[in-house]
């Protein structure tokens, strides 16, 4: 097969990978993280006086989980600019 | 084969792909609705006309995204003729667009649906106030499904006058972006809707509160929608150009991205609202700092469906 083919095979599929990288990699992290917001509502009706330290807690927890999100953000970018240009 | 024969062959497929897929969620949505009714009719057979009607205004409003992708179906089957790529790929991507988003509203609606028919049958007092939540929660839940409805009909109507296949890339991406980010903003929106009407049900006096808080909730959960929405109205009504098998993964890639990137952020939303709002029905009094930190735990799974946002448009703009 001739390189130019070749070469815009492979910024294609680089351009794909980066699509389901971002694309499924959106789905984990938004599930956990709505299921701690979840759980925090839930804490603060049993005890609406540490609605403070409940929802700090949420934040910290969401903030971990966000973290493969980030991941499959730079892995999706990377492909993008350092792959396909 | 053909091109010609080819193109007719997908629009054959596509219109048996819209009706197909459009079935799913309505079958599903009515009979989780039926299953409670049924449940609530056994344990108290006196409120058994109150229920067979709540039931059947629930499957009525329920049973609209499937007729949404009936209509498209026969647009499909009975509108432009198939002659060339583009259009060939114009009738997938609306068959894409028109049935996987009704899987989202119709689903959705039934979980609501069935919540409200299980609160009437433990507390008959509360029908109306139950009722109108129902019915205000599955409306918005099948907002959604109107997205890929919209999305659909414009496909099916714009004329493509060529673009080879960077367009039918496009098309395609456009019917899966608006199609799969609608499911997961119904379903999130359906489990905002369920609990609402069961905290309504065991709480009569709060049921104006939670209908705020079911409807702030709900709202939240349509943002991975409206994002697939704008980039779907992006791939149908852009022109692209540049190189053929480039340009056509980047176009396809974004639509999967902010389609694929908008149902784990729709679930996680919904399941935000689901607890703020049985939270509401618990303890009414710290409803304020439930729907704060409902909005804020909200705004942060919103955050993944953003960068899948960015994804789509730096695929399709920059790439």
């Amino acid at each position: 097969m001739p390189e130019e083919l070749l070469d815009t095979i492979v910024k294609a599929a680089a351009l794909l990978g980066a699509a389901i990288a971002m694309g499924f990699g959106a789905i984990g992290p938004a599930i956990g993280e709505g299921f701690i917001g979840g759980k925090a509502c839930e804490g603060i009706a049993r005890r609406p006086e540490h609605a403070g330290l409940l929802t700090r807690t949420m934040l910290i927890g969401q903030a971990v989980s966000e973290s493969t999100g980030i991941y499959s953000l730079v892995v999706a970018l990377i492909l993008i600019f350092l792959r396909a240009r | 084969m053909s091109p010609a024969e080819l193109a007719q062959a997908v629009q054959y497929i596509s219109a048996g792909l819209a009706m197909g897929l459009g079935a799913i969620g309505p079958g599903i949505g009515e009979g989780h609705t039926a299953h409670a009714a049924v449940n609530s009719i056994s344990r108290q057979p006196a409120s058994t006309g109150h229920l067979l009607r709540t039931m059947l205004v629930g499957q009525a409003v329920v049973e609209s995204p499937g007729i949404f992708a009936l209509v498209i179906s026969f647009l499909i089957l009975f509108g432009k003729a198939a002659v060339g790529l583009e259009v060939a790929g114009a009738l997938m991507g609306a068959a894409l667009a028109g049935g996987v988003s009704a899987l989202g509203g119709s689903i959705g609606g039934g979980l609501a649906g069935s919540a409200a028919c299980s609160s009437i049958g433990r507390q008959p007092d509360s029908g109306p106030a139950v009722t109108i939540n129902m019915l205000m929660g599955q409306a918005l839940c099948a907002s959604a499904s109107i997205f890929g409805f919209v999305v659909a009909l414009l496909l099916v109507v714009i004329e493509f006058p060529g673009g080879g296949v960077v367009r039918v890339a496009a098309l395609l991406g456009a019917g899966v972006a608006v199609g799969v980010s609608a499911v997961g903003s119904g379903l999130g929106a359906g489990m905002v809707a369920m609990t609402a009407c069961e905290s309504t049900g065991r709480r009569l006096r709060s049921s104006r509160d939670l209908t705020v808080s079911m409807l702030l909730g709900q709202g939240l959960c349509a943002t991975p929608s409206v994002f697939g929405f704008a980039v779907a109205l992006l791939l149908v009504l852009v022109v692209f150009t540049g190189p053929v098998l480039v340009k056509s993964a980047a176009l396809l890639g974004a639509g999967i991205c902010v389609g694929f990137g908008g149902l784990g952020p729709g679930i996680g939303i919904g399941n935000v609202g689901m607890s703020a709002c049985k939270a509401i029905g618990l303890n009414p009094d710290a409803s304020a700092a439930i729907r704060r930190t409902m909005v804020l735990g909200a705004a942060v799974a919103t955050s993944t469906a953003t960068y899948a946002l960015v994804v789509s448009l730096v695929l399709m703009f920059i790439a």
